[in-house]
């Protein structure tokens, strides 16, 4: 299938008073309808800066220095800010970490989805009402009709996520880009949000961007996985295939970080030794050698190319 | 809640209850500040209803009478009035001394001749607050008085506030150039030295327009001028706003500056803005009183309550005749009145008391 939405070799710098910081750097990947792929990271590694970037909707300190992101065939980096306006939740929407403060407390929540619906379409009342208890109960919001005149107070975490998912998905968007969605709710709500926008997203056709640390998310709902470290692209595959065979040597040290995910009964978990470097004076050639258990000298000569080095899976890595 | 979603703002369902629950969460001063202030709109709205007489009206046979005492007539009477006083009369024109005359009864017809209580004739009248040095009925010329006295706060209050409300969540929510532009201006005008200000004003104004008209028209330069510190205090509550979650979410769902500013900025300093300006209207209103003193307020023979007490300027005056001093309880009641509903509106409206 074609791709929907294309990013290739992004860049995104961060003007701050120390100097540039490098968010993202040459950052590629692509995104068909129906996918959910997962955008991977430690903090710090360049994710948000990348789904900001796509969403043009980076802090006044940011700018993308080079690169395209194609929409539908247009760069989303040449349009004009009204115009962006009309992608922006029309077409690609996007869904927030913290979703105890993403809805405007001093207004009903029946309002705020409708706010949104009618941001881009013409609508009478009274069809608006209708739209938005379709697209609560489209969340798995129960009786929908007495839930719009809630507050967000009087909702728990995961029912404001679902509130905001309902906002993102209320103008039938394309694409949906959802920031580490559950990272401010508890475990169980977790689950079955993420069971939620999986759902949705096979139903809707959507391609949808899930960003996260968690490995064991991306391992239970993604499709494809794209790694980030000090923002640079480590390995991108599918999940199945990176699960496998993860042949990056950070990818590695990841899957041995965290428990179960192979199904190996009780081994030590291994750290990732060191810390992830600094943004503003990354080490020379690539970015994960200081802390690479397999580094040779050439690794500090220079930045490793992401190859393809078995079909459909990309790795960035002299020694694979 | 079975109503439909008229409008996607705060829902305002059944009123008459909300009213009734903010009466039941008030003090008794603030029950009495809301009821002072409902009483002195409505001198202001129905004037002519709460006055007994023309304010301009000159009875030159009664200069400068006391107020007079009211008696309440015995049940045989009632058919002539349940209210009666003595009429008074001038025993001493030079040094204007008054004695009421026991033996006659001057009734007092309530709701009579359109108006809440007044007696047949202006020429033989009932002073319930005393008359001023031309013999009019000071209390008719406070009740009219109210008209430019109350609402020259609430023109002045809107006219600044909505200025403030505008240009500060502008300026916060922009940010950048546009605020440092804006921000720099505001100082200029706060720097404005407003009392010289008003006084160059008050000799550039065309003569021609009528008194009230005048009036108005520097309340409401001087509300032009009066944004400057109310927008600073709401810029940067907006610059705060602008970098919440919900604000973020609203721009990735698509929605443009304005529509930011207008759905979310400014709701949320709304709450803060009220206070605000609930508390900056007895500002105006005594400086209203300080204009009239200087003569730049309401000129004769129209009538606010800050020209009613510049008479009271005159120390022999006060000492002969003390009523004059009786707006100054009007402006004292309406100035603490909004004081404390003000005070009252930011408990209600502070989150952390919210129950």
């Amino acid at each position: 299938m074609a791709a929907l939405l294309e990013v290739k070799s992004l860049c995104t710098s961060f003007f701050t008073d120390a100097g540039e910081v490098r968010a993202v750097d040459r950052v590629s990947f692509t995104l068909e309808p129906g996918k959910l792929m997962g955008l991977v990271g430690e903090s710090g590694s360049g994710k948000t800066a990348t789904v900001l970037s796509i969403m043009r909707l980076l802090p006044e300190s940011g700018r993308v220095t080079g690169g395209e992101i194609l929409f539908a065939g247009r760069d989303l980096l040449k349009v004009s800010e009204p115009e962006m306006r009309t992608i922006r939740g029309a077409k690609i929407a996007m869904i927030f970490q913290e979703p105890m403060t993403s809805l405007n407390p001093v207004f009903t929540i029946g309002s705020q989805v409708g706010e949104a619906i009618r941001l881009h379409q013409r609508t009478s009342r009274r069809e608006t009402r209708d739209r938005v208890i379709e697209a609560l109960r489209m969340v798995g919001i129960a009786d929908p009709e007495r839930r719009i005149g809630d507050y967000p107070h009087q909702l728990s975490g995961g029912m404001r996520q679902r509130v905001m998912i309902a906002m993102a998905l209320s103008c039938n968007p394309q694409v949906l880009i959802a920031d580490e969605p559950t990272t401010a709710l508890d475990v169980t709500i977790q689950a079955q949000i993420l069971e939620l926008i999986r759902e949705l997203q096979e139903r809707l056709k959507l391609a949808v961007i899930l960003v996260t640390h968690d490995l064991g998310i991306v391992n239970e709902y993604a499709d494809d996985v794209t790694i980030l470290y000090a923002a640079r692209v480590m390995e991108q595959a599918s999940v199945k295939e990176l699960f496998r065979n993860p042949m990056n040597p950070y990818t590695k040290g990841l899957l041995e970080s965290i428990p179960g995910i192979d199904g190996k009964p009780r081994r030590r978990l291994q750290a990732i030794p060191g810390a992830i470097p600094s943004a503003l004076r990354p080490p020379p050639g690539c970015r994960f050698h200081p802390r690479c258990p397999i580094a040779i000298p050439q690794c500090a000569e220079a930045d490793p190319p992401l190859l393809e080095k078995v079909l459909n899976h990309y790795v960035a890595c002299i020694r694979v | 809640m079975n109503a439909t979603l008229a409008t996607p703002a705060i829902e305002m369902a059944r009123p008459l209850s909300a009213w009734r629950r903010e009466w039941r969460h008030a003090s008794w001063t603030v029950r009495l500040a809301a009821l002072c202030l409902t009483v002195f709109y409505l001198f202001a709205l129905a004037s002519p209803f709460f006055a007994p007489y023309d304010p301009t009206f000159q009875n030159r046979l009664m200069p400068d009478c006391p107020p007079m005492r009211v008696h309440v007539a015995a049940p045989p009477d009632w058919d002539k009035g349940l209210f009666y006083t003595h009429p008074m009369k001038m025993v001493d024109p030079t040094e204007r001394r008054y004695a009421s005359d026991p033996s006659r009864r001057l009734y007092i017809h309530l709701l009579s001749h359109g108006h809440l209580f007044t007696t047949d004739s202006p020429i033989e009248p009932f002073y319930l607050m005393g008359s001023d040095a031309l013999g009019r009925d000071l209390y008719s010329r406070i009740v009219y008085g109210a008209r430019v006295s109350m609402f020259v706060g609430l023109v002045g209050v809107v006219i600044s506030f909505s200025l403030g409300i505008t240009i500060g969540a502008l300026s916060g929510y922009v940010g950048g150039v546009v605020d440092n532009l804006i921000m720099r201006w505001s100082e200029i005008e706060m720097s404005l030295p407003s009392f010289y200000f008003l006084l160059a004003l008050a000799a550039i104004i065309p003569a021609g327009l009528s008194t009230v008209v005048t009036f108005f028209l520097i309340v409401a330069i001087m509300s032009f001028i009066s944004w400057a510190g109310f927008a600073r205090i709401i810029r940067g509550m907006a610059s705060t706003v602008r970098g919440l979650p919900y604000v973020e979410a609203a721009r990735a769902l698509g929605a443009s500056r304005s529509r930011i500013i207008r759905r979310h900025v400014i709701p949320s300093v709304l709450g803060y803005a009220i206070v605000a300006a609930t508390l900056s209207i007895p500002g105006f209103i005594l400086g209203e009183s300080a204009l009239s003193l200087l003569g730049l307020g309401i000129q004769e023979p129209a009538s606010s309550w800050g020209n009613l007490l510049a008479a009271a300027e005159d120390v022999q005056n006060l000492r002969h005749y003390p009523w004059i001093l009786i707006p100054g309880i009007f402006i004292f009641l309406a100035v603490m009145s909004f004081n404390f509903l003000g005070d009252h509106l930011r408990d209600r409206l502070d989150p952390s008391n919210a129950g």
